[in-house]
């Protein structure tokens, strides 16, 4: 039973090297430690507030608080406690603070650990939820934990009637110090005889395990707990606490004592934790969490190369990695993914503190954080953001150039009609006539080119089959025979005629219409027009490539506008601004793509990407 | 009625053309009114004036949205003009869209000629206030 001797005086350094918010309190409730983020986060000096009553801290909430914080030294694990900064005093940021019991080596609840986290809003639910669950498990909960106080000047012990449960006495019964210590075995009782007075005469803390004569006569083991508290180097009083042990956890007493653990917190915190080797890069030791996380056993990483866990973009910045945890101390936290045992992708965040042993080999101890239901809800809202931005984009153009077209033609109509008013003579009114005539038909060519592009946006639940290319060339050919005539053009096509492309009938007619009128119409006057057509493949697309030798376009110039409505860039008196635009939404309507090269008075190659899907 | 030198009008649509030539021919007195389809015929035409000395017209009309080069487009390259003279350039279109005021905004603080900003349609009063200030 001697083991255990050091046990009682963990070292608590770690905590200035971890990159969590996190602080640490007694059975008392009183603040032992707290993180230098914490400290920032709460705006509080650690050497101002240690020892505190760390409920005094927060006395807005203390009620809530202090309910969760007895649960979990009841040895409830990872309870949340929703903290609303507009309630209190410090820190201006809600934040999640997961609570769970502080256990020494031997797995006794010698306090809480609070870790605090950023509040998000998946988690803001899932607290909702866990609320009821833990009123569920209130009852199953079980306190073994008494805890007690021993005052040395009036030689008084009081303790909470827990303890009286675990000595198998009466509520009412009040102890005085040999009576509690005459309950233990005989050789139990000279180790706590001599531990007390130990604690007494040296300051010396006890952490034992002893048997226990119940006043029914049965032996139990229970584990005891004392730290003795000083005043003007005299020994006042004595507080500590009493665990009735299970059988269990008597047996692992062996097996945990020859596991090595050099973060006392190491496999209690609720994080992935995970130690790798600075300059080898190897996993040294990885926590239940971590384990719980990855899905894999231990072994899988131990001594393995953190490398052949991560993706290229992760692994190729291991040098600035080292470089900012030499000269930081930390490197900035870094997302990737990770294909679990069960081969889902995984979106870890991972953060990494260097530490250094008591031989001065550096480690780093890294924190991994699955952000995967965030991370998929961040790129869906991202998405649908773009989408909505994209789409209210186009609404507001639409709407634009509507008004502004409509508004012309009937400031044209107000005026004309105006002039007609005045002028009496009849030539003069006939002149107007015509021009009213002519403004009509303007907005009725206007209307139709509206009319087109609303037909294209309200399509697009339409099915799309599988056309034979070549055959829906043939009718638009038909179709431009005159113009081709007219112009002595000539269509050289060069697609198979297996070529199948998945389209809307009506759009793959309106769109090759719409693309050999344009090579004919925007022709070279010095030149008769030639159209190549042909066809490329690759994995999600057929792409129709469609050549010509007019015109062409100053991209460098134009290339933003071109599918632009109402924009035009010849000096042709056919042009409406409304072809291109329409092409394209057509394309887009069918997920496929347009894309152009050209150049002036050379020619245009148009290539139309239909999605093969 | 005020005398007023030479009116030039940059607009692609015959009509507003029209109407522009005669609510101006009723109101003011002119040497000469030109109109252009386009900024580019226009810039073309009023760069050979300045470079063979013959006088800028005082007062110019500029739609927004034509072809080829565009109200913006031929600002921007008429400011360049080291033309001495303050210009009177009256912007007159049917646009409500406010990107295009801003625009608007951006050429007016470059440029040392008087650019204002109408929304058609432009009638006989307008037409009288713009030629008085010229």
């Amino acid at each position: 039973m001697f083991k255990s001797k050091n046990s009682s005086s963990f070292s608590l350094d770690w905590i200035n090297q971890i990159p969590s918010s996190i602080v640490i309190i007694d059975t008392d409730f009183k603040l032992i430690s707290a993180s230098p983020r914490w400290q920032a986060n709460f705006q509080l000096d650690l050497n101002a507030i240690e020892g505190k009553h760390f409920l005094n801290l927060f006395p807005e909430i203390s009620q809530d608080l202090k309910a969760r914080l007895q649960y979990s030294l009841d040895g409830l694990r990872d309870i949340k406690f929703k903290y609303n900064a507009k309630d209190c005093q410090y820190s201006s940021k809600d934040s999640i603070w997961h609570l769970n019991p502080w256990k020494d080596g031997y797995g006794n609840i010698i306090g809480v650990v609070i870790k605090v986290e950023p509040i998000s809003k998946t988690q803001e639910l899932e607290i909702e939820l866990s609320k009821t669950k833990l009123i569920l498990n209130q009852k199953s909960a079980v306190a073994k934990i008494g805890s007690w106080e021993f005052d040395v000047q009036k030689e008084e012990l009081h303790w909470t009637p827990i303890v009286n449960k675990i000595y198998g006495l009466p509520a009412a019964f009040e102890p005085n110090l040999d009576e509690a210590i005459g309950y233990y075995i005989e050789e139990s009782r000279e180790i706590i005889k001599r531990v007390v007075f130990e604690a007494i005469n040296s300051g010396k803390p006890w952490n034992e395990k002893a048997q226990l004569k119940r006043e029914d006569g049965t032996i139990i083991w229970v584990n005891t707990i004392g730290r003795p508290k000083f005043k003007e180097g005299k020994c006042i009083r004595i507080i500590g606490t009493i665990q009735h042990l299970q059988d269990e956890v008597v047996q692992n007493v062996e097996v945990s004592n020859s596991i090595k653990i050099e973060y006392p917190l190491f496999e209690k915190v609720p994080i992935g934790l995970a130690i790798i080797d600075l300059e080898t890069g190897v996993f040294l030791n990885l926590n239940q969490h971590m384990l719980k996380l990855t899905g894999f056993e231990k072994e899988y990483f131990l001594n393995k190369n953190y490398k052949q866990f991560v993706n290229a973009h992760f692994s190729s910045q291991s040098e600035n990695l080292t470089q900012q945890l030499l000269e930081k101390g930390s490197f900035t936290p870094i997302k990737f993914t990770f294909s679990n045992n069960k081969k889902h992708l995984l979106n870890l965040k991972v953060t990494g503190t260097l530490v250094e042993d008591s031989t001065n080999v550096k480690s780093v101890l890294c924190t991994f954080e699955n952000i995967t239901s965030q991370f998929k809800l961040e790129k869906n809202l991202k998405n649908t953001i773009a989408s909505a931005r994209e789409k209210n984009e186009q609404l507001l153009n639409f709407a634009h150039m509507v008004s502004h077209n409509l508004k012309t033609h009937a400031t044209n109509f107000s005026l004309l009609l105006n002039f007609l008013n005045d002028e009496t003579g009849k030539i003069q009114r006939n002149k107007y006539m015509n021009m009213l005539f002519s403004a009509s038909d303007n907005l009725s060519e206007t209307i139709k080119g509206l009319r087109e592009i609303v037909a294209v946006k309200s399509s697009i639940n339409e099915e799309k089959k599988l056309l034979s290319l070549n055959e829906s060339l043939f009718v638009v050919e038909q179709n431009v025979a005159g113009l081709l005539k007219e112009t002595n053009g000539k269509i050289i096509n060069e697609i198979p005629e297996t070529t199948l492309v998945k389209a809307l009938p009506a759009y793959l007619n309106s769109i090759l219409t719409n693309c050999i009128t344009n090579s004919i119409k925007y022709r070279c006057d010095d030149k008769k027009p030639i159209i190549i057509l042909s066809i490329e493949e690759n994995k999600s697309y057929t792409i129709l490539s469609v050549e010509d030798n007019g015109l062409g376009i100053d991209l460098e110039k134009y290339g933003n506008e071109l599918f632009g409505l109402y924009k035009t860039f010849h000096r042709n008196k056919e042009s409406r601004g409304i072809g291109l635009y329409i092409t394209k939404n057509q394309m887009d309507a069918m997920n496929g793509k347009i894309t152009v090269e050209s150049k002036p008075n050379e020619g245009t190659t148009f290539k139309f990407h239909f999605n093969k899907k | 009625m005020k005398k007023i030198s030479d009116i030039t009008i940059i607009d692609d649509d015959a009509i507003t053309v029209f109407g522009l030539r005669k609510l101006i021919s009723s109101s003011v007195e002119y040497n000469s009114i030109k109109s252009y389809a386009n900024g580019k015929i226009a810039i073309d035409a009023l760069t050979d004036f300045f470079n063979n000395g013959i006088q800028i017209p005082q007062i110019i009309f500029l739609d927004i949205n034509m072809p080829i080069m565009d109200g913006w487009e031929f600002l921007e390259a008429f400011i360049e003009l080291p033309i001495a003279e303050k210009i009177r350039i009256n912007i007159v279109t049917s646009s409500i869209d406010p990107r295009d005021k801003k625009q608007w905004e951006h050429y007016k603080s470059k440029s040392h000629h008087m650019i204002t900003f109408n929304q058609k349609p432009i009638d006989r009063t307008k037409i009288t206030e713009i030629t008085e200030m010229a």
